[in-house]
């Protein structure tokens, strides 16, 4: 399986948190400049690998360069690429950069789901992570995307936030739930090198009340029905995220636009110039990395599970049927179980 | 032809990176023994390591010949010698085979310890000192200062001295000149029973065993049959004759007062023991030369794989390193930690250090070490005493009368402005001060008598990291002390990790147990569960940190940017992994061994 990924690296406004590719300070001429690379690198993709089984914008803020840039450069896809019927082709947005009628422009150019930066639900929060739109704008962005026609949505929400409790964990999470996204990714606030964040030297939560956050989560998205089926992703049954199952199980991905990384053919590269063999032992410790991010988990033979056999006994991993997999709690402290089944 | 008055034996002294080998580069490139071309990396070093670190290790020797401003044609033998404190003894060895030593003063530091401590073995052995100044290229350098130095501290005159720059090959010519004159030829009566001193041996895959010597008296040629008058081996010469720079070359005999090798199919490097003194077996000389000792180990550590299936790799290793030091030895021994692994003995830090590396970079393994351990002296209740060079096999305190532990003389040079410093360290370090003098303005001279226990952690890394590198040490062993000893047990998760014990004076205990339970707790990585990290002392709990159980060790987000960026991080997680010694449930790193043995860092 072969997927399109799309980098818009801008955004209105920079969060102090995010180590993305992205700026917020560009001209028309930049965003033009961006445009037409983007359909340049969708032309030689196409050449590569002419099927794209999913197609994803992401950023930045896609939405950010304009309706008609952002329909010009999905029907150019569509153009480009034999994407088949039913395909999940899926753009991210900031609740304060589209509207409804932004978004029925957007469904009738050929996305058919939303990824939303929601983030928080709560006011404090949402000023703590500098984001532009407030809790209101989240909910009505929901609601428009439905009207507009999107029946597959998905919310991205943070946890683990600079001076946030369990108790506010815990409302943001039922006020998400009363929104009924399809799918929701749920990530802990990670303070990377090169943010404001960083260099404000911001506090997180400690780390037990960052698992007893992450237990919470776990509970109620499982109570409310949703399938917990990668590290950070929820959601209902048969609304998994095809696009990002892909990358897990190692599929192909080719990437257009600057900040973009593409692997295909046995290479991984990317924008800058970087290309890299993937030799066949790679792959296969690629497969086990990420495939392990998944509660499908992989096949692997009982000689090697010895490794982890700690991590079994005391709750972290499970072998069934020749696969190995990670529970709620392995997921938690991953990079440690990987590590050890790679060593 | 043999001329005993037309030969010259004679070495070079110097501190550590003074331009010993350099020298003895240009010296042979100027009397064409090497073409330049071939000169470029020096010489008579013949190890990496010895190049990297910028000392000789080994003693080598070479002959050549010289046009003398005199008209004559000299032979002249250099020998070279071991630059360090370690190995005094086979630098006093090799002192006794020649009549002359160049004693190079670098200009830019002057006399240092080892200056000083190879100036007074050279004069113990009676040599003619030939002093050189060396490094006068550089900006930084001080002739006068240096030649006052020489004049003032060792006593020696140096107007004559020349000015030199090895590197540069400036005034080298000057060099060979004041040898020949003013180093003696050798003495010796070709038609006495043979002596010949052993200075150096190496093991050599094609001939065995190749010995160094110089004839004393009388001669030895191929087919002699000889013998070693204190190990008693006796060999039938295979081939006997002389070094070059590169090759050795055979002749049929060499006489008194000349210095060449010999092979005789010699299997065990133990049975020609440097300082021994090689005799005919038929007409045996009825003494040896004098000063023979047998070199003797001081400091003592385990060894270990870091990967246990490596267990045969380190023995083929070690037993191959013995090959050509007989002043390493070693035996198996059981860690419960840390499995199988060797017991070693080394003559001081330096030679371990230098085991340690070629180990691990000459046979590429991966060692745990253990804390390096000197040899007590204990008193039992029952009246016995037992010596003790490992912590696994210290009495219980309830058995213990009394414990001695071996002092050495240190001698410290330093710049005055580090005096303070100097005097700190070495007080923590239990030093009893003996005296100071200012052997020059810019630089003092202090004397302690010092635990070697104290020495063997890190004391040379803490001397020359409170120094900015400027001070050098120098000791030698002065007999025993008694001391209030104690074992000190480090416990991971309540069980006693015998590769982390050691012997601790027991005024040190607390501080040390503390920190080492702090520098644990950093290095092992958080497990599944708490682990307490505790230091003991006969079965009590002196000190104890915890190493918290892992809660979160996870990439939340991972896609396609972010898979490079994973793996590496995983590649050096998998690394780390293979460094891991498990005991019981507690995975521990090799990292932590190794900054358990340098507790003086902040």
């Amino acid at each position: 399986m072969s997927s399109i990924y799309v980098h818009v690296p801008f955004c209105l406004n920079k969060c102090p948190y995010c180590a993305f590719e992205s700026g917020d300070r560009f001209s028309d001429d930049e965003l033009n400049f961006e445009y037409e690379r983007i359909k340049i690198d969708m032309l030689y993709a196409s050449k590569l690998r002419p099927k794209a089984e999913t197609v994803y914008f992401g950023g930045g803020t896609p939405p950010v360069i304009g309706i008609s840039r952002l329909t010009g450069l999905i029907r150019y896809a569509y153009e480009t690429f034999e994407i088949p019927e039913g395909a999940e082709v899926t753009c991210e947005v900031n609740p304060k950069t589209v509207n409804r009628d932004f978004l029925t422009r957007m469904k009738e150019a050929g996305f058919n789901r939303l990824s939303i930066g929601v983030q928080s639900l709560n006011e404090d929060m949402l000023k703590t992570l500098g984001r532009i739109h407030s809790a209101e704008d989240a909910v009505k962005c929901v609601s428009d995307g439905r009207k507009a026609g999107f029946d597959n949505i998905s919310c991205d929400l943070m946890f683990a936030l600079p001076n946030q409790t369990v108790q506010m964990v815990e409302a943001d999470v039922r006020r998400m739930l009363e929104l009924q996204p399809d799918h929701i990714s749920l990530y802990p606030l990670s303070i990377e090198h090169g943010t404001m964040f960083y260099a404000r030297k911001v506090q997180k939560p400690d780390e037990n009340t960052e698992y007893a956050m992450y237990k919470l989560i776990c509970r109620m998205l499982k109570e409310a029905g949703y399938i917990h089926y990668e590290v950070s992703n929820y959601c209902l049954p048969g609304k998994e995220s095809r696009h990002n199952i892909n990358y897990w199980r190692g599929g192909e991905y080719i990437g257009c636009g600057r900040g973009s990384h593409s692997y295909a053919a046995g290479y991984r590269f990317n924008y800058t110039g970087y290309m890299e063999q993937i030799t066949e032992e790679e792959a296969e410790s690629e497969r086990i990395m990420l495939g392990l991010r998944l509660a499908e988990g992989i096949p692997m033979e009982a000689e090697k599970v010895k490794r982890v056999r700690k991590y079994i006994d005391h709750g972290y991993a499970e072998y069934k049927n020749g696969i190995l997999s990670l529970t709620e709690d392995g997921f938690w402290i991953s990079n440690a179980i990987i590590g050890e089944v790679l060593a | 032809m043999y001329d005993i008055n037309k030969i010259r034996n004679f070495s070079i002294v110097a501190h550590i990176d003074h331009g010993k080998s350099t020298l003895a580069d240009r010296l042979l490139e100027h009397t064409r023994a090497v073409s330049e071309r071939e000169v470029g990396e020096q010489m008579l070093d013949n190890m990496d390591l010895e190049k990297e670190r910028g000392i000789t290790i080994k003693a080598r020797a070479v002959r050549f010949d010289y046009k003398a401003d005199d008209g004559n044609t000299y032979s002249m033998n250099l020998i070279d010698t071991p630059g360090h404190v370690d190995f005094t003894y086979e630098v006093s060895r090799s002192l006794k085979a020649c009549e002359g030593a160049i004693l190079i003063v670098d200009a830019t530091q002057g006399i240092q310890a080892q200056t000083l401590a190879n100036a007074y073995l050279a004069i113990d052995n009676d040599l003619e000192i030939v002093p050189v100044i060396n490094k006068i290229d550089l900006p930084s350098a001080d002739i006068a200062g240096a030649k006052e130095e020489l004049e003032d501290i060792i006593g020696i005159p140096a107007d004559n001295a020349p000015e030199i720059s090895a590197k540069m090959g400036i005034n080298i010519k000057d060099v060979l000149e004041r040898v020949v004159e003013d180093v003696p030829p050798p003495k010796g009566d070709v038609n006495a029973p043979l002596k010949a001193l052993i200075f150096d041996s190496f093991y050599d895959s094609y001939k065995g065993v190749i010995v160094y010597f110089r004839v004393n008296e009388g001669s030895i040629g191929v087919g002699d049959k000889v013998k070693m008058f204190h190990t008693g081996a006796v060999f039938e010469l295979v081939e006997v004759g002389t070094m070059s720079a590169f090759s050795l070359e055979p002749r049929d005999r060499l006489y008194a007062g000349e210095v060449g090798y010999l092979t005789a199919s010699i299997k065990n490097i133990a049975d020609t023991k440097v300082g021994d003194t090689i005799i005919s077996a038929d007409d045996p000389a009825p003494a040896p030369l004098p000063g023979f000792k047998k070199a003797m180990p001081m400091v003592f550590a385990g060894i270990y794989p870091a990967d246990g299936a490596k267990y045969g790799d380190l023995k083929d290793a070690i037993e191959k390193l013995q090959l050509n030091d007989a002043s390493f030895v070693f035996e198996p021994e059981t860690s419960i930690a840390l499995g199988f692994g060797f017991r070693c003995g080394f003559l001081g830090l330096l030679h371990m250090d230098v085991i340690e590396e070629r180990l691990e970079r000459e046979f590429n393994l991966d060692l745990i070490t253990t804390a390096p351990s000197v040899i007590y002296e204990i008193t039992l209740k029952n009246g016995q005493v037992v010596t003790i060079d490992n912590p696994t096999n210290y009495p219980a305190p309830e058995e213990i009368e009394s414990t001695r532990e071996p002092i050495v003389k240190a001698s410290i040079i330093t710049p005055p402005e580090y005096v303070g410093a100097v005097m700190e360290l070495c007080q923590d370090r239990r030093g009893n001060f003996i005296d100071m003098k200012y052997i020059h303005t810019d630089r003092a001279e202090l004397h302690y008598d010092m635990p070697l226990n104290e020495i063997v952690y890190d004391f040379f890394d803490s001397l020359k990291s409170r120094t900015r590198g400027y001070a050098s040490l120098d000791y030698e062993p002065n007999g025993y002390q008694q001391s209030k000893l104690v074992k000190l047990d480090i416990l991971l998760n309540g069980d006693v990790i015998d590769a982390l014990s050691f012997i601790v004076h027991a005024d040190k205990a607390y501080a040390r147990a503390r920190k080492i339970c702090e520098k644990l707790k950093d290095h092992i990585p958080r497990q599944l569960f708490e682990i307490p990290v505790q230091a003991a002392i006969g079965g009590k709990i002196i000190a104890r940190e915890t190493v918290k159980a892992m809660r979160k060790d996870v990439l939340a987000k991972c896609y396609g940017g972010d898979i490079t960026r994973k793996k590496k991080l995983l590649e050096k997680q998998k690394e780390g992994k293979k460094r891991m010694r498990t005991f019981g449930t507690v995975e521990v790193p090799q990292e932590a061994f190794m900054a358990v043995l340098k507790l003086d860092d902040e």
